[in-house]
């Protein structure tokens, strides 16, 4: 099935290549798409990492420079030596009042936040006691202040040298509050600062958590202020400034508001956040359990499967270097966007591979069609001409290259047709032997000397029997006796050199030798005298035969003009055999001494009287061949 | 301005000296603490770093606790002084009798403050200048009394407020020597700050000075 074979093959080859070309274009761009989204992905990392802390620096730079001037405030240290707790609260609020108050400038309206100040100023210097006006009212204003703002509020706490919360008195307390706050939680955490602070001999900040009792969704991250109070001429720790601002918040909504990550804080083993999802967050918790411990400082290679869609993970540490517990920025950077981006592509990509797969489907069955038909009918073409109709003629379709094998296919046909028919004329008109071996260019032009045996066949009274015959009839005649004598020649491998009249000139042994030439030439000999006699039986004339033979050296070739020749033997045999037919009486076979000596006894002969021969000084001794003795051999290959 | 205080303190030595011809005495070495590091002065006060003092060496108060009270035993209605001066109280250690009254005078050109919040004492002087008239402060409650100054971080001054007649400050390499005692046993305690006070036992007999050495060894 050469036809569906190549098709297929077309097809195929088409195929591969667009589906190749598309796979490596899918392939590289997923692969560049996953590499830009990576670096926009790191961008934004990085502007994190290198944000958070900036930022941190802008908010608390202040609130940071204030804790270490109230650190080393000397009354808090006189406080903290006399182990004055209410003291120690009381100057908190003297010294921290511009940072308490601005955290607490939209709860309070100006007039209370002015009168809240002035009397805990004005209370400062005097002894605290409990039944003063001026702390009263400050008590007062506290509660209206915890009233309105149940859920929010700064942290200001004391921990003593070995990090013990110090707790004020009731009357002080109300104002350091955070109202429905889970305290034991609270001050867990703030122990295990505290457990931390042994070791602190510089501010440091760190994070804690505060969670709402009533309304968990109002649940806070502090980050802490934890300034080490250090007496200023001893140099020893005499205890620990807690001071606590909301943070998740501000950096959640902050973090949303530049980009598009989901992001919380982990603290403690612990992830808080609001904008990641809930179903989601257990399984990161369990990712940063596991990797934080690992990479202390931050990392961004961390992946996590929701949905389907991948996210990246990033951590980067808020407190790092501080002996506080850790707590960690954590974002969560949605791929959708990305595999979307990706999943678009690769249809695109898919649906132009397909478009390009039908073109190519389409081109390569136009292209398969136009080769296949020429082909197809080239094929036949061929066929015929090996059936031998050379006559048959490929139509040319185009001027490429197939048009031009079917022109040169035609040519050639022309070209074979022609010479077929210069083969047949030359078949007719010369021996098939002599033709052959012209065709074949084996006869030289020159002419060579060969061992041969030369035959005439001479019908006996022509004359008298064509007298009265019409000249078709003659022909009729001759043609009849030329064609199956010819015919006999030629099966014992003799030529018919020509035809002289109503006489035949046959040669063995040239152009081609086959060896056993002289035997040859009496076999035919005596065929040609039975198959006459045969042929005497049927046709309406009889006719008589004489036959001479004669063997030895003649010249053979291609003699006539330059224009026109033959291929003929020359020479002194060829006379000889010609004599001997005329001497042959009708019936007889007449051979010259040469064949006769050749053949030895394979032949029966009888000697004749010596004969005058015309063209010979000496007489001549013929032989009448009586009988061939060996039954016919199978012919001898050529030599 | 060091006159009063100068007076006052021998009047004291003289005094005590007396008392101790007729009983028994106790002496001895109380192995001192190392100086606390110069103070660093706040960069506020840059300008007035000229002005800046070492502080008293430390010293130790040496007293009997558990003696009974001398028959004429009179409280301490004596007027000290610790005087504000080179950015430091002196003396930065004084030891008194309950019921003593301390007049705190400012020997320097700027302001200083004196505030306590001592349990056994608790005041604030407000701040205020060299020619102001000294406030006084009355010392009813035995304990220890911390002086600070608001505006110097870095200044500490100490009143050890006794219950007791029997106490002397030791010189500066720690040596003491108290006299007048009665005779009997008693507890010889060496206060040297909050968390360090010495105690060790001691039998008294009249005419015999008692050799006792902080810490014990």
């Amino acid at each position: 099935m050469p036809r569906l074979s190549f098709r297929f093959k077309l097809l195929f080859a088409m195929m591969l290549v667009v589906m190749v070309v598309s796979l490596c274009t899918l392939l590289l761009t997923q692969k560049r798409v996953q590499a830009a989204y990576n670096r926009v992905f790191r961008e934004k990392v990085e502007a994190q990492i290198t944000y958070l802390p900036k930022e941190q620096e802008a908010r608390l730079s202040a609130v940071r420079q204030r804790c270490e001037e109230v650190a080393k405030s000397v009354r808090l240290q006189a406080a903290f030596d006399a182990g004055d707790v209410d003291q120690l609260y009381q100057t908190a609020l003297d010294e921290l009042s511009t940072i308490l108050r601005k955290t607490d400038t939209p709860l309070l309206n100006e007039a209370e936040r002015r009168a809240l100040e002035q009397r805990l100023t004005a209370a400062t210097p005097a002894p605290l006691r409990a039944k003063s006006p001026a702390l009263q009212k400050a008590r007062d204003a506290a509660k209206r202040l915890a009233a309105r703002k149940p859920t929010v509020a700064d942290l200001c706490r004391f921990l003593d040298a070995k990090g013990q919360i110090l707790r004020p008195s009731e009357d002080l307390a109300v104002l350091f509050r955070i109202q429905g706050a889970v305290r034991p939680r609270l001050e867990a955490q703030l122990t295990n600062i505290g457990a931390a602070v042994e070791e602190l001999d510089t501010q440091q900040v760190g994070y804690i958590y505060v969670e709402m009792e009533e309304d968990k969704s109002k649940s806070r991250i502090l980050e802490v202020v934890v300034t080490p109070v250090v007496d200023s001429t001893t140099r020893k720790t005499l205890g620990t400034l807690v001071l606590g601002f909301p943070f998740l918040d501000l950096g959640e909504e902050r973090i949303s508001e530049v980009s598009d990550i989901e992001n919380g804080v982990w603290l403690d083993g612990r992830l808080y956040t609001r904008t990641i999802q809930e179903t989601t967050r257990r399984e990161l918790n369990q990712i940063l359990v596991a990797e934080i411990p690992t990479r202390e400082q931050s990392r961004d290679d961390l992946l996590l499967v929701r949905d389907g869609i991948p996210h990246r993970v990033f951590y980067t540490a808020l407190n790092s270097g501080s002996p506080l517990p850790k707590a960690y920025k954590v974002g969560l950077y949605s791929w959708a966007t990305a595999v979307k981006a990706q999943e678009e592509l690769r249809n695109q990509i898919l649906l132009l591979s397909g478009l390009a797969l039908l073109i190519a489907l389409g081109i390569s069955v136009l292209l398969s069609h136009g080769l296949a038909v020429p082909l197809l009918e080239l094929v036949d073409g061929t066929a015929q001409v090996q059936k031998g109709n050379f006559n048959v003629r490929v139509p040319v379709r185009g001027r490429d290259e197939i048009g031009r094998l079917a022109a040169s296919f035609n040519e050639m046909t022309a070209g074979l047709a022609l010479k077929e028919k210069y083969h047949s004329i030359l078949h007719t008109i010369a021996d098939k032997d002599v033709a052959q071996q012209l065709l074949d260019g084996k006869i030289a032009l020159g002419g060579e000397l060969r061992e041969a045996t030369v035959m005439f066949c001479d019908i006996r009274g022509f004359t008298a029997l064509t007298q009265n015959m019409n000249p078709t009839e003659v022909i009729a005649l001759l043609n009849e006796h030329m064609t199956a004598l010819t015919r006999i020649v030629t099966e014992h491998h003799g030529v018919v050199d020509k035809f002289i009249g109503d006489s035949i000139m046959a040669i063995f042994g040239a152009p081609k030798n086959y060896g056993n030439d002289a035997l040859n030439a009496v076999r035919c000999a005596e065929r040609m005298m039975a198959e006459r006699a045969k042929l005497n039986e049927t046709s309406r004339y009889k006719i008589q035969m004489g036959v001479g033979l004669a063997s030895g050296r003649v010249l053979a070739g291609n003699m006539g003009s330059a224009d026109r020749s033959n291929y003929t033997v020359l020479g002194e045999r060829v006379n000889l055999a010609a004599r001997l037919c005329s001497v042959a009486r009708r019936g007889e076979i007449v051979i010259g001494p040469t064949t006769r000596g050749e053949l030895g006894d394979l032949i029966a002969v009888e000697e004749m009287d010596p004969l005058q021969l015309k063209g010979f000084s000496d007489s001549i001794v013929a032989f009448k061949l009586l009988e061939v003795r060996t039954e016919s051999q199978p012919a001898v290959q050529p030599v | 301005m060091h006159m009063p205080a100068i007076v006052i303190a021998c009047a004291l030595l003289l005094g005590t000296i007396t008392a101790a011809a007729q009983g028994a005495a106790a002496e001895g070495t109380v192995t001192l603490p190392k100086p606390p590091p110069p103070a660093k002065l706040n960069a506020r006060y840059a300008g007035q770093a000229g002005a800046l003092r070492p502080p008293e060496p430390p010293t130790a108060v040496v007293f009997l606790d558990g003696a009974p009270l001398p028959a004429d035993d009179k409280p301490g209605t004596n007027v000290l002084q610790v005087v504000q001066q080179g950015m430091q109280f002196w003396p930065g250690l004084l030891a008194v009798r309950k019921g003593t009254r301390i007049e705190f005078p400012n020997g320097d050109d700027f302001y200083h403050n004196v505030f306590s919040y001592s349990k056994a004492r608790r005041f604030d002087l407000g701040r205020f200048l060299k020619d102001e008239k000294p406030a006084t402060v009355t010392f009813n409650q035995p304990g220890v009394v911390k002086l600070y100054c608001e505006i110097h971080e870095h200044m500490r001054g100490t009143v050890v407020v006794l219950d007791t007649p029997y106490f002397v400050k030791t010189d500066t390499n720690g040596v003491y020597r108290l006299t007048g005692l009665p005779a009997g046993q008693f507890k010889l305690k060496a206060w040297l700050d909050d968390k360090l006070v010495h105690e060790r036992p001691v039998e008294l007999k009249s005419g015999e000075t008692a050799r006792v050495n902080f810490p014990a060894p």
